[in-house]
């Protein structure tokens, strides 16, 4: 999706019917923060990289799951925001406070 | 609440004369695990057996100041009750996924053990009762765990039960340890079906020449059944589609693995090589770390395989690993291995046309999980410790049931305290192989070309 990138140190699991978000540390003690992902989660984190906006997420979605095209939009909108502050996804331009 | 005590992790004992016992002691802070306490004392330690101790509040002043010197790091003989703490699965696939992590981090470019395996091995039974210890090494004789069987009879036995064989089969063992693998597995199938055993050829295959002189020895009386032969597993040209099994057990996690990087495309080399093979066969690396370690000789080994089987033959092919996690290193005394990730296995098999089936090896060979067996602390205190203070030989490289024990140390084990059995399932690691996997490849009949 244009502007957001992947966090390269996160790596995503299915295993044993379950979907995860690892977090990668040097300290394993860090990385005990693991993010189990619903279906939608699991769609839209494999679907981050094809859909280019997040209506086309949404439409992509809507597709997948039978909902309207609002709901869709209002549920990617939030897991995306979660996924931000979990730092799952970052900014494609950077942390413009960074130095 | 009152300070509960019991026995610490592993502490065993055995009387020396009357009035005195050697205590093993784990994990006392000084180098000799093994101190002797006099009768008294070890009369106050038998009360903390309990699996919840027994609390300070218990006990006579007196028998409180020798509680206090038992729990002293130089002792170590009595500890503080804990409840075990649960491991989640969460912690579980963290750890998982950190090690692959590390793993990748370490290893500089590929890890190829070949010099190894023709230059190093020198000992054939050392090397699989100290080296590097394996499932069919541990349950070489037979055991109750798997039917009264050893591990070669039992896998023998299994395949029989799946009609495997037809009338007679032209087998391929590759990596063959000592060679005992294959002597139990014929001599089931000689025993159980003699026609079958007649009509049926078995080729051992290894790297090591002395792994090969050792197989050799061990399976004269198999007489013109047998043939032996030396290579490398992952490029040797096998007469093509000339076998119709073909047996890898405990082998592949000795094979060549080489790092690569998620979504970075190789220039060049090795490295190029692998992600071009990776690529052909449609492994999907968008769930490895940003570093990974791919298991490129066993990849190379499974085309291998297929060259190598007549149309419908199957391969058995065992090791540690997983269906979805990524290589991780093993230690083994002196050399490196690293597990398996049995899913790239599986895309390479069907990319090539073969059925593959993957199965836990305990489930595969059924493996009695509720027999009772020596629990590991026990095992550890009595096989480096005890018996070696008491001068006595011993083959620690076992699972040992409490009759087997008394069968083979019958001076001893009457006399030892606080020995702990417990249900085989409970145990893990190689004794209850239950992170090991069986995959079953079968070449179909019209080739896939």
């Amino acid at each position: 999706m244009k502007g957001l990138i992947r966090n390269p140190m996160v790596v995503a699991r299915k295993t044993e019917g379950e979907r995860y978000l690892i977090p990668l540390a040097d300290d394993l003690k860090e990385m005990r923060k693991i993010f189990r992902l619903n279906d939608l989660g699991w769609f839209i984190w494999r679907h981050l990289d094809s859909a280019e906006d997040l209506n086309a997420l949404s439409s992509l979605i809507s597709r997948e799951f039978e909902v309207d095209q609002v709901t869709a939009h209002k549920d990617a909108e939030a897991f995306i925001e979660h996924l931000i502050q979990i730092k799952a996804l970052l900014s494609a331009q950077g942390d413009p406070d960074a130095p | 609440m009152p300070r509960r005590l019991t026995a610490a992790q592993g502490v065993i004992w055995h009387p020396l004369s009357e009035s005195h016992w050697v205590i093993v002691a784990p994990q006392r802070a000084p180098a000799e695990k093994c101190l002797l306490l006099e009768h008294k004392e070890v009369q106050l330690l038998e009360r903390f057996t309990g699996p919840s101790g027994l609390s300070m509040d218990e006990l006579a002043p007196d028998e409180r100041k020798v509680a206090e010197k038992l729990l002293a790091p130089r002792f170590h003989v009595l500890e503080e009750a804990k409840a075990p703490a649960p491991v989640s699965r969460h912690a579980d696939l963290a750890l998982s996924v950190f090690l692959e992590y590390q793993s990748a981090r370490a290893l500089e470019g590929i890890h190829d053990l070949s010099l190894y395996h023709e230059q190093e091995i020198s000992d054939p039974f050392g090397q699989f009762e100290h080296v590097e210890t394996t499932v069919s090494h541990l349950y070489r004789d037979p055991h109750p765990a798997l039917g009264g069987k050893s591990y070669g009879a039992r896998f023998a036995q299994v395949l029989l039960e799946e009609k495997a064989f037809g009338g007679g089969f032209q087998a391929l063992e590759i990596g063959c340890g000592t060679g005992i693998f294959g002597l139990k597995f014929l001599r089931e199938v000689k025993a159980s079906a003699f026609e079958l055993y007649k009509n049926s050829r078995y080729t051992f295959f290894d790297a090591s020449p002395v792994l090969t002189e050792s197989q050799k020895e061990l399976n004269k009386e198999h007489g013109s059944i047998v043939s032996f032969q030396r290579g490398n597993a992952c490029t040797f040209s096998f007469d093509e589609g000339k076998y119709s099994l073909v047996i890898c057990n405990e082998m592949i996690a000795d094979l060549p693995v080489i790092k690569l990087k998620r979504g970075e495309q190789p220039k060049e080399g090795l490295e190029k090589e692998a992600w071009d093979l990776a690529e052909r066969i449609q492994l999907d690396f968008s769930d490895a770390p940003p570093q990974f370690v791919l298991n490129i000789g066993a990849l190379q080994l499974i085309t291998n395989i297929w060259r190598a089987l007549a149309p419908g033959g199957r391969a058995y092919i065992v090791e540690y690993g997983s269906p979805h996690a990524y290589a991780t290193a093993r230690d083994v005394t002196d050399h490196t291995e690293y597990t398996i990730h049995f899913g790239h296995l599986i895309a390479a098999a069907k990319h090539l046309g073969m059925e593959a089936t993957l199965f836990p090896l305990h489930e595969f060979l059924r493996f009695s999980g509720d027999i009772r067996v020596m629990d590991e602390p026990s095992h550890n205190s009595l096989f480096r410790h005890l018996l070696p203070f008491l001068g006595i030989e011993a083959e620690p490289t076992r699972v040992y049931t409490e009759q087997m024990l008394r069968s083979a140390y019958p001076q001893v084990v009457g006399k030892v305290k606080n020995l702990g059995f417990v249900p085989l399932s409970s145990l893990g690691g190689i004794k209850y192989p239950d992170k090991f996997y069986l995959l079953r490849l079968v070449k179909k009949n019209s080739s896939s070309d």
